[in-house]
C-alpha cells in the first residue's frame, strides 16, 4: 500500500507543480506580450516610410490582427501596416483565411477579416458579409464591429440587408447601423416598405434616431399600421419631429387598443402644446394599462400649473 | 475483542465507500472542468471581439430595470447603489426595495440621494407586502426607492419586478460594490441573442469591505486567508462548475448578487418564492422545469466576469452561518424538484444537473460524517497505518490545490484577472484549503443539513464584518492589496 501511496502523492505534487508553473507561465508570457505590442506600436507610431513597412513585415498575422483592430493604432498608421502585411501573394492567402477556406478557427477568420478591413481592401465587403450571415455567433459579432468601421455606404447597405433579413439579432444590426457616420438614411426605406412588421418596426426605430425628417410622410402612414409594434415606434417618430398638424394623429393613438401603442403616444404628445392634451392626459391617469396610467402622471407632474399632491398609496 | 473487531470493520467499511465516493466525485468535477475549458476559450474570445464601444452608446442596447432589495444595509448601501448608478450601459433604471428595515438604512438612501414620493401605479402581477411609499431621487432620474413592509427578499424582488419598466430584470444585492461593466457584461449574450438567452449570472468577487473597492481599476484579491479561501470557492464554481453546467444548458445555480431575468418569465412563473430561504437557486430551478417541461428553446448562462464585489465573511462564525444557510437551500430546493431528477423530460438538467447537486451537494455531509467517525473508530481498533493516512490526506488536499489552479488558470486565460503576486499566494494557500478551511465548510454543510431535516427557514444573515476608521481609498489599497493602476481602451471591458 505504501508504495502506491507514495506514487499517487508524488504524481498529485508533480500535477501541482505542472499546473502552477503553467498559470505562472500564462501570466508573464501575457504581460510580455502586451508589453511587446506596446512598444511595436510606439515605433509604428514614429517610423518613417519604408521603416514602418519593414517592422509589419516581421509581424505575424495575430500580432497585425491585434495591432490594427486597436483604436489606439492611428488609422492610416493601420491602414499602411494591413497593406504591408497584403503585398505580395499574402492577399489570397488571407482572403481566404477569412473566408474560412483554409481554417475554420473563429479567432484566426476574425484577424484576417481585420487585416482586410484595415488595409481597406476590396474583398473585405464580400467577406464581411458572409461572416454576418455565417448564424455564427462570433463571426457575425466579428463583422458587425468591422463595417461599424469601415463606416461606408456600402457597409451601411450590406446591415441593412441583414437586418432586413433577420441574419443576426436585429438590435445588435441596428445599433452598428445607427454607429456609423456616413450619410445613410436613404436606405431606410428598404425597411420601411418592407412586408414584415418587424422589419418596419426597426425601420421607425432608426427613423427616431437618425432624425429622418425626409420619412415623415412615411410615418404619418405607418401609426396606421397593423401591427401595434409598428405604431408605437411610428407615433414615436411623430412626436420627435413635433410637427403642430400631427397632433390630431397623436391624439387619435390615445384611445388605440394597444396600450402600448397608447402609452407611446402619450410620451409623443409632450412634443405638442394643443390645449386639449392636458384633459385627455388627466383622463389617461385612469387608464386600465398601468403603462399608460404611468405615462400620463409622468407627463403632469412636468406641467408646473398641473402638479398634483402626491399622496401614500393607499393600502 | 469484539468491539474491536467490529470497529476495525465498519472503519474499513467506511474508508472504502469514502474513497469511492472521492473517487466518483474528483471524476465528476475532471469532467466539468474538460468542458468548462473549452466553453471558457468560447466566452473569451467573444468577449475580444465584441463591439463594446457600439453596445454601451447605442439607444438600440435592450434597456434593463435592476431590483436591489434592502434589509438592513445601512453600511454599505450609499456604496452599492452609487455605483449602480455608475454603470456603463445606455438604458437603465435602478429599484431599491427596502424591505422593512429596522436600521438607518432608508434614512441613509434619502439623505444620500435627496428622494421625493411619487405617485406610482405598480403592476399587480405579483403579490408582495404592502408598499409604504414610493419615492425617485431628485439627483438621479435612473433611481426609485421603494418603502415597504418586510416581507423577505424574494417578496421585495416581486415587489420591483412590479414596478420595472424594462423586459429584462436584473437581481443585485444592496451589499455588493458592482464594476460600471457589470451590466455591459452580463446583457451582452442577451443582446446577441435575445430569443434564447432567458437568464445570465456572473461571478462576484469578495472583499472584506466591499464599499472600500476602487470601481475604476483592476480587481486585487483581498489577502486575509478567510477571503482568498473562500474566493477559491467561487473560482471552482463559476469558472469551472458552472462554466460547464452553461455549455450544456443546465446551469442551475443563479446567483443572487447578480441574475438577469427576462421579466415576462418571471411574472409568468409567479415571482420569486418567499416559501423557500433563498430565491435565486430556487428559481433558476424552476425556469428549468417551465423550459424543458414545455420543449421551448432557451438558455440560462453563467459568466466567469467578475462584475463587483461583495462583503465575504471574515470570522468562521460567519462563514459557517451563511454556508450552513446554502447548503439548506439546496437541500430544500432539490427535495422540492426531485421529480427531474433522472427524468428523461428534463434532459441535461435532470441527468447531469440533479445528478450533480444529489452527489456532490446534499449527500457530502453524510460521507463526511463518515468519513470523520471513521478515522477514530480506525484508530481505535487499531487499523489505521498513520503515515498513510497522512499520505492520503497530503495527496488529496495537493489535488485540491490542483482543482483550484486549474479553475484559476481558467479565469486568468479568459479575462487576466490577478496580479502575478495574487497568483502566486494564491497557488501557495492553495493546499493549505483542505486542513485550514474545508473542516469549517464540512461542518457547516452538516448543520445545514440538519437545519434542513429540521425544516429551519431562517435567512441567518451573517454578522458583518467590523468597520472601522475613516475610509482612505490610499489605506485601502495599502490594508487590501485592492489596487493595479490600468487604463482601458474603449471597446475593452474592464478585467480582461
Amino acid at each position: 500500500m505504501g508504495p502506491l501511496l507514495d506514487a499517487l502523492l508524488l504524481t498529485a505534487v508533480l500535477g501541482w507543480v505542472c499546473l502552477a508553473t503553467a498559470a505562472l507561465l500564462d501570466r508573464a508570457r501575457h504581460d510580455r506580450r502586451v508589453s511587446r505590442m506596446i512598444a511595436v506600436r510606439n515605433r509604428l507610431r514614429v517610423a518613417e516610410d519604408g521603416e514602418l513597412e519593414r517592422i509589419a513585415g516581421r509581424l505575424s498575422l495575430a500580432d497585425v490582427g491585434d495591432l490594427v483592430s486597436d483604436d489606439d493604432l492611428p488609422g492610416p498608421i493601420a491602414e499602411r501596416v494591413a497593406q504591408a502585411l497584403l503585398a505580395g501573394k499574402n492577399q489570397t492567402r488571407i482572403v481566404e483565411m477569412a473566408k474560412g477556406r483554409t481554417t475554420t478557427h473563429v479567432l484566426t477568420r476574425i484577424r484576417a477579416a481585420q487585416i482586410l478591413v484595415a488595409a481597406r481592401a476590396g474583398t473585405a465587403h464580400f467577406v464581411l458579409d458572409g461572416m454576418l450571415r455565417s448564424t455564427h455567433r462570433q463571426l457575425a459579432t466579428g463583422a458587425l464591429r468591422m463595417l461599424v468601421r469601415l463606416n461606408d455606404r456600402r457597409s451601411a447597405r450590406l446591415l441593412i440587408r441583414a437586418l432586413a433579413d433577420g441574419v443576426f439579432a436585429r438590435s445588435r444590426i441596428a445599433a452598428a447601423f445607427h454607429a456609423m457616420s456616413v450619410e445613410r438614411v436613404d436606405m431606410l426605406g428598404t425597411l420601411l416598405r418592407s412586408d414584415e412588421a418587424i422589419v418596419r418596426y426597426w425601420g421607425a426605430r432608426l427613423a427616431l434616431f437618425l432624425g429622418a425628417t425626409q420619412w415623415a410622410d412615411t410615418m404619418r402612414g405607418l401609426v396606421n399600421d397593423h401591427n401595434p409594434l409598428v405604431r408605437r415606434a411610428a407615433v414615436e417618430v411623430i412626436g420627435a419631429l413635433g410637427e403642430e398638424r400631427d397632433v390630431k394623429v397623436v391624439i387619435e393613438l390615445f384611445d388605440d387598443p394597444a396600450p402600448a401603442v397608447r402609452a407611446h403616444a402619450v410620451r409623443a404628445s409632450a412634443a405638442f402644446s394643443s390645449p386639449g392634451l392636458v384633459a385627455a392626459w388627466r383622463r389617461l391617469r385612469h387608464d386600465e394599462a398601468a403603462v399608460v396610467r404611468l405615462a400620463a402622471s409622468d407627463l403632469l407632474a412636468t406641467q408646473p400649473a398641473h402638479q398634483h399632491h402626491v399622496a401614500p398609496l393607499p393600502a | 475483542m469484539m468491539t474491536s473487531t467490529v470497529l476495525a470493520a465498519f472503519a474499513w467499511w467506511a474508508f472504502l465507500i469514502c474513497a469511492v465516493y472521492l473517487v466518483a466525485l474528483t471524476v465528476l468535477l475532471l469532467a466539468m472542468l474538460v468542458v468548462a475549458v473549452r466553453e471558457n476559450r468560447l466566452r473569451a474570445d467573444e468577449a475580444r471581439l465584441d463591439d463594446f464601444a457600439t453596445v454601451r452608446h447605442s439607444p438600440f442596447t435592450i434597456p434593463v430595470s435592476i431590483i436591489a432589495p434592502a434589509y438592513n444595509e445601512e453600511a454599505c448601501i450609499s456604496a452599492s447603489i452609487s455605483s449602480l448608478l455608475a454603470l456603463d450601459y445606455p438604458e437603465y433604471e435602478v429599484i431599491v426595495v427596502n424591505d422593512g428595515s429596522r436600521d438607518g438604512t432608508f434614512q441613509e438612501l434619502r439623505r444620500r440621494f435627496e428622494l421625493e414620493p411619487v405617485e406610482v401605479y405598480p403592476a399587480d402581477s405579483l403579490p408582495t407586502s404592502e408598499i409604504r411609499q414610493v419615492y425617485r431621487s431628485r439627483q438621479h432620474p435612473r433611481l426609485t426607492v421603494v418603502d415597504k413592509d418586510n416581507g423577505g427578499k424574494a417578496d421585495a424582488l416581486n415587489c420591483g419586478v412590479n414596478l420595472a419598466r424594462f423586459r429584462y430584470v436584473c437581481c443585485v444585492d444592496a451589499d455588493t460594490v458592482y464594476y460600471p461593466h457589470a451590466l455591459l457584461s452580463g446583457m451582452r449574450h442577451i443582446v446577441q441573442d435575445p430569443q434564447h438567452v432567458v437568464g445570465v449570472t456572473s461571478q462576484i468577487a469578495l472583499s472584506r469591505h466591499p464599499e472600500r473597492t476602487p470601481r475604476t481599476e483592476r480587481l486585487r484579491i483581498d489577502r486575509h486567508p478567510m477571503l482568498v479561501f473562500q474566493t477559491f470557492d467561487y473560482l471552482r464554481a463559476f469558472a469551472a462548475a458552472r462554466l460547464a453546467w452553461s455549455r450544456w444548458n443546465y446551469m442551475l445555480c443563479s446567483v443572487g448578487a447578480f441574475a438577469i431575468w427576462r421579466r415576462d418569465i418571471v411574472s409568468e412563473l409567479g415571482g420569486f418564492s418567499t416559501s423557500f430561504t433563498c430565491e435565486d437557486i430556487e428559481f433558476t430551478f424552476r425556469v428549468h422545469e417551465h423550459f424543458r417541461s414545455t420543449g421551448t428553446p432557451y438558455a440560462v448562462l453563467s459568466l466567469t466576469d467578475i462584475v463587483g464585489v461583495t462583503e465575504g465573511p471574515q470570522s468562521v462564525g460567519s462563514l459557517v452561518s451563511q454556508r450552513a444557510r446554502w447548503q439548506r437551500v439546496i437541500a430544500e430546493t432539490v427535495w422540492r424538484y426531485r421529480r427531474m431528477f433522472w427524468n428523461p423530460t428534463y434532459g441535461a438538467v435532470g441527468f447531469a444537473g440533479m445528478t450533480y447537486y444529489v452527489v456532490a451537494e446534499v449527500l457530502a455531509p453524510l460521507f463526511q460524517i463518515l468519513a470523520i467517525v471513521a478515522v477514530p473508530a480506525g484508530a481505535v481498533a487499531g487499523v489505521i497505518a498513520w503515515p498513510d493516512f497522512w499520505r492520503v490526506l497530503a495527496t488529496v488536499a495537493i489535488v485540491n490545490g490542483m482543482f483550484t489552479i486549474a479553475a484559476m488558470l481558467l479565469q486568468q486565460r479568459a479575462f487576466k484577472t490577478f496580479s502575478a503576486a495574487d497568483l502566486r499566494y494564491m497557488i501557495a494557500l492553495g493546499p493549505l484549503e483542505l486542513l485550514l478551511y474545508r473542516p469549517f465548510i464540512m461542518f457547516a454543510q452538516v448543520k445545514g443539513t440538519i437545519d434542513f431535516l429540521l425544516r429551519d427557514r431562517r435567512w441567518n444573515k451573517f454578522e458583518r464584518n467590523p468597520r472601522g476608521g475613516v475610509f482612505s481609498p490610499v489605506s485601502a489599497s495599502r490594508g487590501l492589496g485592492l489596487l493595479e493602476q490600468r487604463s482601458l481602451p474603449e471597446n475593452a471591458l474592464p478585467l480582461q
